[in-house]
């Protein structure tokens, strides 16, 4: 017997109000009771204007031309207004500051019942629902200010749950998360969709996190359907935007020429396990990490250690029992030492609240050490001043739009340049190289509000290329970005590293350290925990590893990159 | 200066909001019905007091710079304005735009004072902005004026976003070698015009987002409810029975001009012992207040 559709869209076609070009074409899909659809698709594929379509802010909200039908429940969402339907849609938006209204989560999950009259012994009852579903309890006597991204994105997710809606509509909402609250978020969310069985309709760009979680999958380019299937199916097409959007398990297993292909870490495993010849045998060989000065992440006193063994060779950065604290008196920093060496690029990663963005900062001349000190290029920071700093250094910040000031991404270069002071003729070669290089050269003139958040994140980090500093820092360069702008960063890293300028990137995007980094910085609680070869490193962690070495742990030693991978695995194909 | 409020586990911070309102209420009445230093005084020792008990003194005391800089500026001002006064300090003439000028003690006194009342009725303030969560006043006060409340609350939620949002534009900006204080003052003001144009940019992109929002909860679909409520428990009682008296107790003091302190033609105390009863009763009331505040939190 065939279900009645929860939502159910037919030709629908969305151009947003003085744009030529629509946004969505012929949108065709169905989503039933209880059903998980992931939307996929690259950045301004069209997936946040859908998911704004069913909740039918496309068009009340924003007006535009449209045509189609999108029903709810078999209500029209043309005809329904969005607080009507409200009652049967919920909308979760991407970044979880700008959706909460109040300080007080209790409040901010009241809201929605008191809009909807909801009277107080039933609401009240719902709010301790919610609170209990989603174990928040701990976030109740808390600010909204105070919650971390993830914390505060439960809030928004209870805020919407709250109402008994029958579909949830999350707009890409890890994207601003660090890996361990995604993935506490992700499984939230599933659990509602399973014990609950409200349908979900999920876009996100993290699909190695969701892809298996997912009932139905939409790849969605050029604002049409390009694929709609099971995450089985997706795996055996060979259509090129789906391939791109695969989680990196599977496309290492369809690229080594396997017909089974897992979509997570375990179904990995399980093949593996399937290989005649593989478990426990193979071994990659292993790189001697003794003239690195390179130590084991259990060994105590690391930083230290470390700090010891690294005056015998060349830095172009050196940091020194660096301790940092802000206001409220508690060290974000406790003696970190470190250094980063010429033409190398090193990774930092950690946790959220580790450390790593004040480490940063702090080279940078930002922040001011405590206690300790940071030599640049040979000199204290202390004795040098902002224009010396900037010379030689240059950051790109965790938001990138906190770097957009100018009206185009020419003008943004530009006003990088006139500040070095370059000359004309300079400052127009370099812009013009930047802009290639980052291959940006088409927005050259184009209104920085009408480009794309990965082509912002571009803009952003040519406003300080532009200047080709010696050190260059990246803070989350590739945090809720898809893979084509990935691979512009990743080109960008290896011709400095050809030059011999050095790049510190900070990240959570394990994948891309494993790929492109040279050694790994591991922070915790504001100390260094493990610092050494890329490999190493990667190898020797449980959690803060690549999902290759995860699968491949117990039948393969030394297997980092999908590089490692996949020479394993045609071996045994 | 901390302005953002700090939620505590403290007993003034579990109170029903009308008596967080009558105790600020109540000790900044003290001060403004008053020119008396010692009214000042009380006032500002009874907030410190009570700053100190609910877990807010250090948010609440970085004010200090501020208040130093009031009282400071209102003795200069006093002595250069003010030539009232018997004993004389210093007299000058041929001062540019003052012309003559004469220096007394008592309009020093009472430049000092006029600097402890401004600066005792600040800290108030700036006890409530620490200490009340603007939220449960402005859900009180809702009834009356929901749609301004909620204005009210989402402005107060924009505030430190904004403040992020600038300082995080000035990070970046540094980061990449934009240096902003180069120049003349005409030119450090255009430096920071795209800041600003920046920072309204993104105000506005904030706004459009939280109403997307809101609207996708149902905001402006129909009449709304209120869920959430306080309750007065017996520590509301105790502290609004208490304060309201301290209330009555200071604005009769105040109007039967017990509390008179009179600093021209040259300092004279003429408050009554009713008046010094009152200034006494709020620094008890509070140090009182902190002593059960204390035992309320140990008994958690």
């Amino acid at each position: 017997m065939e279900k009645f559709p929860l939502v159910e869209i037919e030709d629908l076609n969305y151009t947003y109000p003085g744009c030529g070009e629509p946004a969505l074409r012929d949108i065709c899909l169905k989503v039933l009771p209880g059903e998980f659809m992931l939307i996929a698709g690259l950045t301004g594929s069209g997936k946040s204007t859908l998911c704004r379509a069913v909740n039918g802010l496309v068009p009340h909200f924003y007006g535009g031309k449209i045509s189609g039908n999108v029903r709810v429940k078999g209500i029209s969402t043309l005809e329904a207004s969005v607080g009507e339907l409200a009652r049967y849609v919920g909308l979760v938006f991407q970044d979880p500051e700008a959706q909460l209204v109040f300080e007080d989560p209790e409040r901010e999950i009241a809201f929605g019942l008191e809009n909807l009259a909801i009277e107080p012994i039933r609401g009240i009852k719902r709010i301790e629902e919610v609170f209990s579903c989603l174990r928040l309890a701990s976030l109740r006597d808390r600010r909204v200010t105070d919650l971390s991204g993830g914390e505060k994105q439960k809030i928004a997710l209870a805020s919407v749950l709250v109402m008994q809606p029958e579909v949830i509509v999350l707009d890409e909402p890890t994207s601003q998360l660090d890996p361990v609250s995604a993935e506490d978020f992700l499984v939230t969310l599933k659990s509602l969709n399973s014990e609950l069985g409200i349908s979900v309709i999920l876009a996100e760009h993290r699909l190695e996190r969701c892809f298996h979680l997912a009932d139905k999958i939409v790849v969605l380019h050029g604002g049409r359907v390009v694929f709609s299937g099971t995450a089985e199916d997706i795996a055996k097409t060979d259509h090129a935007v789906g391939m791109r959007l695969l989680p990196p398990i599977s496309r290492l297993f369809l690229e080594a020429g396997y017909t089974e292909i897992p979509l997570n870490v375990k179904e990995g495993r399980m093949i593996l396990s399937g290989i005649d010849g593989i478990p426990n045998r193979h071994k990659l060989e292993r790189p001697d990490y003794s003239h690195t000065g390179m130590i084991g992440k259990q060994e105590k006193n690391s930083s230290k250690a470390f700090a010891e063994k690294i005056t015998e060779r060349d830095a172009a950065v050196k940091v020194e029992n660096l301790w940092h604290s802000y206001g409220d008196g508690n060290p974000s920093l406790k003696g970190v030492d470190a250094d980063f060496g010429f033409g190398e690029v090193v990774a930092i990663v950690g946790e959220n609240g580790s450390g790593k963005t004040t480490l940063v900062k702090n080279i940078t001349g930002i922040l001011k050490p405590s206690k300790g000190r940071v030599i640049l290029y040979g000199r204290d920071i202390a004795e040098m001043n902002r224009r010396e700093i900037a010379a030689l250094c240059g950051m790109v910040m965790q938001n990138p739009e906190s770097h957009l000031i100018s009206k185009t991404p020419e003008e943004e270069l530009r006003l990088t340049c006139k500040s070095a002071g370059f000359s004309e003729k300079e400052t127009e070669e370099r812009v013009s190289k930047t802009l290639s290089t980052l291959d940006i050269e088409s927005l050259r003139s184009t209104p920085v509000e009408e480009i794309s958040c990965g082509q912002r994140e571009l803009v952003a980090i040519g406003s300080v290329v532009v200047r080709d500093p010696d050190l260059l820092i990246l803070d989350e360069p590739t945090r809720g970005l898809d893979s084509s702008v990935k691979e512009r960063i990743a080109s960008l890293l290896a011709r400095r590293k050809s030059q011999g300028k050095t790049t510190i990137v900070v990240t959570h995007d394990l994948e891309f350290v494993a790929e492109f980094s040279d050694r790994v910085i591991m922070l915790a609680e504001g100390r260094i925990i493990a610092q050494g070869e890329m490999r190493e490193v990667l190898s020797d962690s449980l959690f803060y590893t690549t999902q290759y070495n995860r699968c491949f742990r117990g039948f393969a030693s030394g297997v980092v990159t999908k590089a490692d991978a996949l020479k394993v695995l045609k071996e045994f194909a | 200066m901390k302005i953002a409020y700090k939620k505590n586990d403290s007993l003034f911070h579990i109170l029903h909001p009308v008596s967080q309102m009558i105790i600020c209420a109540a000790i900044l009445v003290l001060p403004l019905l008053n020119s008396n230093p010692f009214a000042s005084l009380s006032a500002l020792l009874s907030v410190g007091i009570i700053a100190g008990s609910s877990g807010v003194f250090a948010d609440w005391f970085s004010w200090w710079r501020f208040c130093l800089f009031i009282f400071v500026l209102s003795v200069v001002i006093n002595a250069f304005v003010s030539s009232n006064g018997s004993t004389v300090l210093l007299k000058y003439s041929g001062l540019p735009v003052f012309g003559r000028i004469v220096v007394t003690a008592e309009g020093l006194f009472f430049g000092a004072s006029m600097g402890l009342r401004i600066s005792s009725i600040i800290l108030v303030f700036a006890f409530w902005a620490v200490a009340v969560d603007p939220d449960r006043i402005l859900n009180l006060l809702s009834p009356g004026s929901s749609e301004s409340a909620l204005l009210t609350a989402m402005t107060m939620r924009m505030v430190p976003a904004v403040a992020k949002d600038s300082r995080e534009i000035l990070e970046a900006q540094a980061a990449r070698g934009i240096d902003l204080d180069s120049g003349g003052y005409i030119k450090r003001m255009n430096n920071r015009v795209p800041l600003l144009r920046k920072l309204a940019r993104d105000f506005l992109d904030r706004g459009i987002s939280l109403a997307e929002a809101m609207e996708s909860r149902a905001y402006g679909s129909g009449p709304r409810s209120r869920l959430v409520s306080y309750v007065f428990s017996p520590a509301d009682f105790g502290v609004i029975a208490v304060f309201a008296a301290g209330l009555v107790f200071v604005i009769a003091v105040s109007a039967m001009k017990l509390t008179s302190f009179d600093f021209y033609p040259s300092i004279r105390v003429s408050t009554q012992a009713q008046g010094y009863a009152c200034f006494v009763f709020f620094i008890l009331v509070s140090v009182v207040f902190s002593v059960f505040s204390a035992l309320w939190k140990n008994s958690r």
